[in-house]
């Protein structure tokens, strides 16, 4: 192609044309946008998400052979939008087994069915890579002209990383490419690539990924258990490395095992006793991503591409930072370069935010691992937190009962206000190619578009369309010790050696039970009676759920209601049974939050979060006496919600609560409430007003 | 014989009316998309006059051709098919006839309606809404019950022949509004909706007229379908068949198929830049 210079490509050069001929391809209303800094990105690194954007890297310098930085730009616009097309987001997850049960579909499939496993990340790896040899393969199938492009930039850009290191030839092997130098294929690369055979078969589809991703998963497994047994010895011989090497490309069948026992990684020192296979292969540290989620704004999604996708040449680096595993020098070190691997593959795709469940043998031993913001090091705790889902059991329902009738002349004029709500209201929709006015802004776009010469979106009208009430609420209590201070006197004012949420010296200072005051934690209940009497007047859909624990592996998280469950008697006997447990780990406890939003399809999602104080646990940072640890992980855990679609609004009875509040979120989104006593009246008021739908 | 007589002649040859005498064992290859061959047996045997919608080059004369041919073998059926191509300058009294000068005297010619009402022939006027509008005051009492031709020139009016039927075309893509055809002329007819053909349809009729492989027939279908996406944004007229036909008469010839749908395909559809980078990008992507 002599029209094709050797000099960088830039995107908005060609982005017209490239709109244009992925329209032609694929009849889907896409947009093509720029990621700055980035170089070219091989399609299996950008996240499996749908959407209407397509990113691209702003300015490609030349790489490869000629013209592979403006084919690039086509090629890989092909790919991304083929995902659509050829069915990566029809996945269903009910059509996996062990899975029967579950409604999930596309993106949350995927996301459901990669988190099954005990190292998401890698699986999450493996799906996209599967993903992309099928759609390779599929469109080499379709565009014969396209097949050979398709080559030569995977080839190029294979070239850019380590020939050698593991992960490229686990690339390589999902891509068919041949090896980069003379001679054979090495047999890790030729067992890899009959892993992901199926999916470069014609008729192959998501499920085919599935189940490969499945299969690839646990011969890795196996390959990395074996890499752990081998310990950690000298660097072998010539010899043992050629024999380890036949050991680890036989496919690990199983044969010779014995129980991996060691597997502390020293981030684990301080742990709860018995080391946990399913954690032992996490590395700790090291990412830091945005948080992710469907609910991704396609800002969000620019920058979770821009910071983690870029591929690193493989020029000038040493073999002690090299990027994976050599099968030529095979060391002691094989696992933790195992595990670099795991983590190269896994970078993007294995975002933060999302809980992992980790199934233990009985349902005490199961827990949900969640990472947690360091703001000393600006980086994610790995899997730094187990939460478990603790059953409550409840009292004879006689709190519930006493508080309606403590609240009996409140209580009517609540239920009214409530019943005033609308049910339904009309909103503005843009975006329509006919309606009732015309949308200004939407048309100047048209018009800029126009006159960059781009195709511009005619849909510019807008229209009133009525809607119904879709809300759900879920109602986040905070059960630490601190709440069990009676309401009337002064908090104390924390000293030294004073911990608020020290349970065992709030234990002791705990008046006996015959007449004791009314304490925070009472009145917080009372509100949240009233609360659930206002909401079943209109009929917006509400949980209720507390939280406490004590240190990062004991995070407790208390179930009183579930979205779909009604007010019955059972729940209203919890909701008495609440009571101050122990610390205040409020990140890990939000971060549940969004797992129990994850089957709620509400169009507006709410958290409303009532505390007593600031976040607080004896291990919750590096410095016991300083709070911003838990400020700054609480304010990133409040965040990653919101990006996941969920509105979280704070409200306190601590009166400092506006030092930390101010810090946490937006002054709009909490609410310091001077009168404790008033909570359950003010309570279903705030509700009213911060509720948006 | 006079000077302009001869002028004349030319005009005939290169505007006029292209007769076709009928034979069922001579129709041209047809490949029915949808019920068209049915809806348009009926209407024949009902003399209702037929509308055929759609965009250039999808197959609409062909189908005439072909019907035409067909019908013949009925006892009652059309005994020849006259085809005027409309056009600007196309009037009334041109397809009516007119007064020659013979000589010293002058003498009648039958133009081409004439002739088809009066001989019971179907008459295909295609892209009707090209012509001036006087002719619409020809069309009216011959799509009606009345079946007549007012020839006002001759203060004559004749009725059809049985075998007659007018036949007219119109593509609605690209007309302006005053080129649209109104509707007190549309509600005279049955109309007939042609759309460019499904791609295994497609496949079959590229290789049948250019005679090439299936597999070539298959990627200029699979072309077609691509550019056709196109027309959402901004391109006038998707492919026709007949350009991918060309382009396959082309490969059929020796070219290479990249290059024989670069010139057949992407240069008659469009002059904007960045839509011919587009095609011809679709054209490397389909071609290996
Ligand atoms: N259904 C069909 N069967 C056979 N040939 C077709 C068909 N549709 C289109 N063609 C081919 O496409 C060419 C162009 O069609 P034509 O009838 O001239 O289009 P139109 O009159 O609609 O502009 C024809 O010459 C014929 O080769
Ligand atoms: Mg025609």
């Amino acid at each position: 192609m002599p029209e094709i210079a050797e000099k960088a490509q830039d995107l908005f050069e060609i982005k017209g044309v490239l709109t244009k001929f992925m329209r032609m391809l694929f009849p889907l209303e896409f947009r093509i946008d720029s990621l700055a800094n980035s170089g070219p990105i091989l399609p299996f690194h950008y996240p499996l998400l749908p959407g209407e954007m397509i990113y691209l890297p702003e300015r490609l310098e030349p790489f490869g052979t000629r013209g592979d930085a403006y084919i690039y730009y086509f090629a890989t616009t092909a790919h991304l939008a083929a995902r659509h097309d050829f069915g990566t987001f029809k996945l269903k997850l009910a059509d996996i087994a062990g899975f029967e049960e579950r409604g999930e579909t596309g993106v949350e499939a995927i996301d459901s069915f990669v988190a099954s496993f005990d190292d998401p990340g890698l699986a999450g790896a493996l799906m996209r890579l599967a993903e992309s040899a099928r759609i390779d393969a599929e469109l080499a199938r379709r565009y014969r002209g396209l097949a050979p492009r398709i080559a030569g930039l995977n080839r190029s850009l294979l070239d850019r990383l380590h020939p050698e290191s593991l992960s490229t030839m686990l690339v390589r092997a999902a891509l068919d490419l041949e090896p980069a130098g003379e001679g054979p294929d090495s047999p890790l690369v030729w067992m890899a690539a009959r892993h992901f055979a199926p999916v470069r078969e014609r008729g192959a589809d998501v499920m085919t990924s599935v189940r490969q991703v499945s299969s690839l998963y646990n011969w890795l497994q196996e390959l990395i258990r074996e890499a752990r047994e081998r310990g950690e010895g000298d660097p072998l011989s010539e010899e043992e490395a050629e024999r380890m090497r036949n050991d680890l490309i036989k496919g690990m069948k199983g044969s010779e095992t014995q129980t991996a026992g060691e597997g502390d990684e020293g981030e684990d020192g301080d742990g709860g006793g018995e080391p946990d296979q399913n954690v032992k292969m996490d590395v700790s540290g090291k990412q830091s991503k945005g948080g992710k989620g469907r609910a991704l704004s396609p800002e969000e999604l620019r920058k979770l591409i821009e910071q983690g996708a870029e591929l690193k040449p493989s020029q000038g680096e040493g073999s002690a930072e090299g990027d994976g595993m050599y099968l030529t020098q095979l060391t002691g070190k094989q696992l933790s370069e195992l595990e670099q691997m795991r983590e190269q593959l896994g970078e993007v795709g294995s975002v933060t935010g999302q809980g992992r469940l980790m199934i233990g043998h009985g349902r005490q031993d199961s827990y949900y691992a969640y990472d947690e913001w360091d703001y000393v090091l600006n980086e994610y705790r790995r899997n730094w937190c187990r939460l478990r889902e603790i059953p409550l059991v409840g009292d004879e329902g006689d709190f519930f009962e006493n508080t309606l009738v403590r609240y009996a002349e409140m209580l009517p004029g609540v239920r009214r206000n409530f019943q005033r709500i609308r049910p339904a209201s009309y909103r503005m929709v843009r975006g329509l190619e006919d309606g009732e006015e015309i949308d200004i802004d939407r048309t100047i776009e048209a018009r800029v578009a126009r006159l960059m010469g781009e195709t511009p979106d005619g849909r510019f009208y807008k229209a009133r369309k009525k809607e119904a009430r879709d809300v759900a609420t879920l109602f986040l209590l905070d059960m630490s010790a601190s709440t069990d201070e009676p309401v009337h006197r002064e908090p104390r004012k924390p000293t030294d050696d004073d911990d608020t949420d020290d349970w065992m010296k709030a234990w002791q200072r705990r008046p006996q039970t015959a007449n004791r005051p009314r304490r925070i934690i009472d009145v917080n209940k009372e509100a949240l009676v009233i609360m659930a009497q206002a909401l079943e007047e209109i009929g917006d859909s509400y949980a209720i759920m507390g939280f406490s624990g004590h240190g990062r592996d004991n995070v407790e998280f208390y179930v009183i209601k579930e979205f779909d469950q009604e007010l019955t008697d059972e729940v209203k006997a919890r909701v008495g049974a609440v009571e101050p447990k122990r610390s205040t780990r409020m990140g890990a406890a939000i971060r549940h939050v969004r797992e129990k939003f994850k089957d709620v399809s509400s169009r507006a999602k709410h958290m409303i979060l009532l505390s007593d104080g600031f976040p607080q646990d004896f291990d919750y940072g590096h410095d016991r006496r300083s709070n911003a640890y838990g400020i700054q992980d609480t304010m990133v855990a409040l965040k990653e919600l919101e990006l996941a679609g969920v509105l979280p609004f704070c409200i306190t009875v601590d009166k400092t609560g506006h030092d930390y509040l101010r810090q946490m979120c937006q002054s709009s989104r909490y609410l310091v409430i001077e009168d404790i006593a008033s909570l359950p009246r003010q309570l279903p008021k705030i509700y009213e007003q911060v509720i948006r739908w | 014989m006079g000077i302009e007589l001869k002028k004349f002649d030319t005009r005939l040859q290169a505007e006029g009316p292209e007769v076709r005498h009928l034979d069922p064992a001579a129709a041209p290859f047809y490949l029915p998309i949808g019920d068209e061959v049915e809806i348009f047996t009926a209407a024949y045997k009902a003399r209702l006059p037929v509308l055929l919608k759609g965009p250039t080059g999808c197959g609409k004369t062909r189908f005439v051709e072909h019907m035409a041919h067909q019908l013949s073998s009925l006892p009652d059926g059309p005994n020849e098919l006259i085809t005027v191509a409309c056009h600007e300058d196309l009037t009334g009294s041109d397809l009516v006839g007119r007064f020659l000068i013979q000589a010293d005297e002058t003498v009648w010619v039958d133009g081409p309606l004439t002739q088809a009402v009066r001989r019971g022939a179907i008459c295909y006027l295609d892209e009707v809404v090209e012509a001036r509008k006087d002719t619409t005051v020809l069309i009216h009492p011959l799509s009606d019950h009345r079946r007549i031709l007012p020839i006002e020139k001759r203060g004559e009016t004749i009725e059809a022949h049985n075998g007659f039927l007018l036949v007219i075309s119109y593509n609605p893509g690209y007309q302006s509004i005053q080129k649209n055809l109104k509707h007190s002329t549309r509600q005279r007819f049955v109309t007939i909706e042609f759309t460019y053909p499904p791609a295994d349809k497609e496949v079959e009729i590229i290789a049948h007229e250019a005679g090439v492989e299936q597999d070539i027939a298959l990627q200029l279908a699979v072309l077609g379908e691509k550019v056709r996406h196109l027309k959402a944004s901004g391109l006038e007229e998707g492919v026709s068949t007949r350009l991918l036909i060309y382009a396959g008469e082309l490969i059929q010839q020796g070219i290479a198929p990249r290059r024989a749908a670069t010139v057949a395909v992407t240069w008659s559809l469009t002059d904007e830049a960045d839509s011919k980078r587009a095609i011809d990008e679709v054209v490397k992507a389909i071609f290996p």
